[in-house]
């Protein structure tokens, strides 16, 4: 299975110091050849990161720490500007596998919505994910359906997403620097995009550490995204579709 | 009280107008070196001009703390400086907060130009220009 001739997708993997599993996953791309071009956006890592990425995949470099968000956000700019069709986001720790990205595409091409989720919790069970993550990410989920009124997605703070020009037209404006996973979302439903939810499989991270690790930060986390969540009520008004090619 | 308040010691008049005279001389200079901008220091000297004007026009004070219901006018001039510090600190929070936001910015626009500039140093012009017409009929 391949991306379909015509289509152009890119696979941004945003990194900081992940030279434990970026060279693997790059050569896991490039073995799966499924036809996704890949971008790695090294955000300034002090680490041998961006000079063993720069061997397999075209890498964006942070002259300074930006954070996920956004990392995220220079590698949908990159997409946009550069006529990309589709473009997902894929972590650098390896824990999402690149096979997964061809369930998204598919349903990309066959039901057209602006974004799509690889859940770990809709359906597959092979995931299994702290206990304090599981209620994090529920709790999340709840408020964001009271919040917009839209359909449940499972798991918001799901980072294997893939989206489609309008939502890169939008995120390329307007990305959140924190917690930008729920937060897109929220803000995304804000403007009425489609959002849909695919189980995927996720690997367990085997290098690095969580920057969520512990009972105390998942909970400022969760407050902390909820609080956002709020605010997105009122910040109707900050959001348009850009017309320009920006 | 009314004595404490209407008649400020020598001692007070002194320390307070080589305070004012030395800060304002500071961020005068500051001024014409373009350091801080007018609302600066505006905002900057009210912190020496407040307590100069209860010092040395007392009766000011006392109207305006009979006028506002406070019994001290000392309470109203540190509830006032008080005011002018977190209209300072509030100032400076939004003034943090646009430049973080400019500098991300920057930083990604940076970082997409330098890529940018790698990917196409080595290709001739027509194949530049084919790269961005096609991008162009994309968008």
């Amino acid at each position: 299975m391949r991306v379909p001739d015509g289509i152009r997708c890119l696979l941004i993997i945003p990194c900081y110091n992940e030279e434990g599993s970026i060279t693997r996953l790059l050569n896991e791309i490039h073995e799966l050849d499924a036809g996704f071009d890949t971008l790695v956006v090294d955000d300034a890592s002090t680490d041998q990161t961006y000079h063993q990425a720069v061997a397999y995949s075209p890498v964006v470099r942070h002259l300074s720490n930006l954070g996920i968000g956004g990392a995220v956000q220079t590698g949908i700019k990159f997409a946009y500007r550069n006529g990309y069709d589709y473009c997902a986001q894929m972590d650098g720790d390896g824990q999402h596998p690149p096979s997964e990205y061809l369930k998204l595409i598919t349903v990309a091409i066959n039901e057209h919505p602006d974004i799509i989720i690889g859940s770990r919790y809709a359906g597959l069970t092979s995931f299994k994910s702290t206990l304090m993550r599981r209620l994090g990410s529920s709790l999340i989920s709840k408020a964001l359906s009271i919040v917009h009124n839209k359909v449940r997605v499972t798991d918001p703070t799901s980072g294997m997403r893939l989206i489609n020009r309008r939502a890169m037209a939008f995120f390329s404006c307007h990305y959140p620097a924190d917690y930008p996973e729920p937060i897109s979302l929220a803000w995304a439903f804000k403007i009425d995009m489609k959002v849909a939810e695919i189980p995927a499989y996720m690997r367990h991270r085997t290098t690095g550490v969580s920057s969520l690790k512990g009972v105390r930060k998942s909970f400022n986390y969760m407050l902390r995204v909820i609080g956002y969540l709020l605010i997105s009520i009122f910040q109707k008004n900050n959001f348009s579709l850009p017309n320009s090619n920006n | 009280m009314s004595t404490l308040t209407t008649s400020p010691s020598w001692q007070s008049i002194i320390i307070l107008a080589g305070f004012t005279s030395i800060y304002i001389t500071y961020i005068v200079k500051k001024l014409l070196a373009a350091k801080i901008d007018l609302f600066d220091f505006l905002m900057l000297s009210t912190v020496a001009l407040l307590p100069s004007a209860f010092i040395f026009f007392p009766k000011l004070g006392f109207k305006l703390a009979v006028l506002t219901g406070i019994s001290v006018p000392y309470i109203l001039l540190f509830s006032a400086l008080f005011l002018i510090l977190f209209i300072i600190c509030h100032q400076l929070i939004v003034t943090c907060h646009k430049l973080e936001r400019e500098n991300r910015l920057l930083i990604q626009e940076i970082s997409l130009l330098k890529n940018h500039i790698d990917i196409h140093a080595a290709k001739p012009l027509g194949q530049l220009l084919e790269i961005n017409n096609k991008n162009e009929n994309r968008n």
